[in-house]
């Protein structure tokens, strides 16, 4: 069978949490939930993820302490800020510290897609990315891949495809 | 305000229980670090000086025992001799009549009036003649008695008999010699008055601290002081044969009792020695008490140490430990742009919930999804809306107190009436069921303050229910008021979690929370501190993390 993308949704709004995992998991992709820091650094100790999406604001660890911890033992996890908190700061700081892509709550469901289909391709890229072979093969590739956020699901696809193949 | 200040610091309960716990915990453990190794040392040295006085007492009481004994040896082999020197002497005739025997005991007496009478005995045990006070004893025949059977029988030319009462009914004994010549046989037999020994012991025991009575072989006393025992009776004194002298114990009285004892040659009789005081040691008393007291000296001045010690320390990290914040200097009142922030953040969050929420909703009748739901199953999304919508209208609501009502009106009244009001109504009866007291302390005589009585209840809600929602119960919130020439004090103190430095300076700023989401909108205090402001108060916190938090509202008198 195919191997799903793993993803961990980390944020403490357990009503928001159990929404959003049946929603990824009808789009395909394998959703673990955390509903606090300590919670998320236990899941990563555990299994491996390819994606996280994190809220910033959480009581005990915060999103900020999170980032760091994870982009320091796991640097393969491409994260994904997600957060009420739309600072322009707050979106430069998480950058700095390595997360990949920054969206404000309320956000539109198919951009946050459309923003994990980037984070998988730079995944992608950075797991052949020392094997120049293979990089080029991935690269000659995803360049026919259409663009657009209404594709972007069908794209993940490709790619798992790609991933596929290429291993 | 150093003054209101000063009276805060005497009055809070939060401090005052703090600086008690503090005291507990520092003169226990200066306690243990100064007074403890100096009672072992105490408790050593006390073991060590115990059995050097044991060892001195014994050689004491042994001591005199010996020394007893050598001299009561002594006086009755003087006796003796008194005696032979009778029997053996040139006037002796075959048969002494009474004549002799008064010259002879008249000879006696001038050696020792122990001396009492003198009797003559031919061999069938018949006392042929006799000088003394009982006449009635001549002729008497003693065959069947021990003492004379003994000497009969003996291969010594003497018997010494215990002592015993006889017919006299005074304690005497018997000192009775033989002397044979081919066949000839003399015997001659005096009794003595045990007196100038009893002198002897007791002139001893006056000046010492010991008992000193003597027992035959069968442990009944010979010679004893009536209130430690009585002639004859079995003294609880069992010396071992096997030694001439030592030291040993019994049981007298139910008391464990060391005693000495010496045993004498001449007759089969011990001396035996104890402390007077038995039960307690012969010098104890004396040198220990100097111990104690120069012991209780140094307690005491240790203790004095450490009440000083645990004073200054305590007072030093009771300081450190309380966390507080003026906020005059340390919250400016937040500006519209900061509250703008915070209002987008916590509307943000719900928002995002109804988004979701509407988008599961839509994949379910997107085809691509191809789910079948029913029109039930979408009750939990409704939900989830509800709740999310209602959660900004809370927000709404608090952020509306900041704003003047309609009935807004700042008037003059007795905070003590609307506290009690709003506790007695329901509150009180609540936090019963959560196991948590209330304690009201109101000033009765409380100044009037300036005041619109439903924001005030507001910001005391807001307290009281902070204060609650600290508490691990069981627990306690003491509601005070009081006053002094320029304000009224309201304070609320819990016995809470209590508030960490790291949060203590954020918590008057609008949603700062660290309640779980959707229990907290973090309003409280800042919509609280605005009303108070308003009055022209202040809101003051004190909080000691782990034991609890006060917060007391700090309004103006109003002046005539
Ligand atoms: N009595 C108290 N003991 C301990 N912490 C307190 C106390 N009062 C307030 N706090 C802290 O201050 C924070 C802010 O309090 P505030 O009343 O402003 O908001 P909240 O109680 O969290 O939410 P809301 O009052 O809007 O329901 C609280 O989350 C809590 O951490
Ligand atoms: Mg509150």
């Amino acid at each position: 069978m195919e191997k799903k993308i793993q993803i961990l949704i980390v944020d403490d709004e357990i009503d928001f949490l159990d929404t959003i995992a049946d929603r990824m998991e009808m789009r395909g992709f394998s959703v673990t939930k955390a509903s606090s820091g300590q919670e998320a650094l236990d899941a990563v100790a555990n299994k491996k993820f390819d994606i996280a999406l994190l809220d910033l604001k959480m009581p005990g660890l915060d999103g900020f302490e999170v980032l760091k911890r994870l982009k320091k033992e796991h640097k393969y996890i491409e994260v994904i800020i997600l957060t009420a908190h739309g600072s322009i700061e707050a979106a430069f700081d998480t950058s700095k510290l390595g997360a990949f892509g920054f969206l404000t709550k309320p956000y539109d469901f198919d951009e946050l897609i459309n923003v994990i289909k980037d984070a998988y391709e730079h995944r992608l890229k950075n797991k052949f990315a020392n094997d120049p072979e293979l990089l080029e093969q991935l690269m000659e590739k995803t360049k026919n891949l259409p663009l657009g956020a209404e594709n972007a699901l069908d794209i993940i696809d490709e790619l798992k495809k790609l991933d596929n193949d290429l291993k | 305000m150093p003054k209101s200040n000063l009276l805060l610091n005497k009055l809070d309960p939060l401090r005052e229980r703090h600086y008690r716990d503090l005291r507990k915990k520092h003169i226990l453990r200066l306690s243990i670090t100064y007074l403890a190794p100096f009672l072992l040392l105490l408790i050593f040295l006390n073991y060590e000086y115990l059995e050097l006085i044991d060892e001195s007492e014994n050689r004491h009481i042994l001591s005199i025992a010996e020394s007893q004994s050598r001299i009561l040896d002594i006086y009755l082999h003087e006796r003796l001799v008194n005696l032979m020197n009778i029997i053996d002497g040139p006037f002796i005739t075959d048969q002494p009549d009474n004549d002799e025997l008064d010259f002879f005991l008249k000879q006696l007496k001038k050696d020792s009036d122990s001396f009492i009478d003198l009797g003559f005995f031919d061999s069938s045990g018949i006392q042929i003649s006799y000088s003394g006070p009982l006449k009635f004893l001549e002729k008497k025949d003693y065959s069947k008695e021990k003492w004379f059977n003994d000497l009969i029988k003996s291969h010594n030319r003497y018997v010494i008999t215990d002592i015993y009462l006889g017919l006299r009914k005074a304690p005497h004994f018997t000192i009775a010699v033989k002397r044979q010549n081919n066949s000839h046989l003399w015997i001659f037999k005096s009794s003595l008055d045990p007196a100038i020994i009893y002198r002897s012991i007791t002139s001893f025991e006056k000046s010492q601290d010991v008992n000193i009575a003597i027992i035959n072989n069968i442990s009944e006393y010979q010679l004893v002081r009536e209130d430690i025992g009585n002639l004859l009776e079995i003294s609880p004194f069992n010396p071992p044969y096997t030694h001439s002298y030592g030291i040993s114990t019994t049981i007298h009285k139910n008391q464990k009792l060391k005693y000495s004892y010496s045993w004498l040659s001449n007759v089969n009789w011990a001396v035996i020695v104890f402390p007077k005081n038995y039960g307690s040691s012969l010098f104890q008393n004396k040198k220990i008490s100097n111990l104690i007291i120069a012991s209780i000296l140094v307690i005491i001045l240790l203790i004095l140490i450490i009440i000083f010690r645990s004073k200054k320390v305590v007072e030093i990290e009771y300081e450190n430990d309380i966390v507080k914040i003026q906020l005059e200097q340390a919250s400016k009142l937040v500006t519209i742009g900061e509250l703008a922030a915070g209002i987008a953040h916590e509307i943000g969050n719900p928002l995002n919930i109804i988004a979701n929420e509407v988008g599961i909703m839509q994949d379910y009748a997107n085809p691509r999804f191809n789910v079948n739901k029913k029109i039930s199953d979408l009750n939990v999304h409704f939900d989830k809306i509800m709740k999310a919508v209602f959660r900004c209208k809370e927000i709404n609501k608090k952020l509306l107190t900041f704003v003047r009502k309609h009935d807004f009106e700042i008037k003059a009244h007795n905070v003590n009436d609307i506290i009690e009001d709003f506790i007695s109504g329901f509150f009180e009866h609540e936090m019963l069921l959560k196991n948590i007291k209330i304690l009201k302390n109101y000033e009765p005589n409380l100044p009037d303050v300036m005041i619109d009585q439903n924001q005030f209840r507001q910001v005391i809600i807001n307290l009281l229910n902070n204060a609650a929602d600290a508490i691990v119960p069981p627990g306690t919130i003491t509601v005070k008021t009081f006053y002094d020439d320029k304000n009224v004090y309201i304070s609320v103190t819990d016995t809470g979690l209590g508030i960490s430095k790291e949060h203590i300076d954020k918590i008057f700023l609008p949603f700062f929370t660290t309640k779980p989401v959707g229990k907290g909108t973090g309003l409280g205090l800042s919509v609280s501190y605005s009303i108070i402001k308003n009055f022209g108060g202040t809101i003051t916190v004190e909080s000691i993390p782990g034991k609890g938090t006060n917060f007391t509202i700090i309004l103006p008198k109003i002046q005539n």
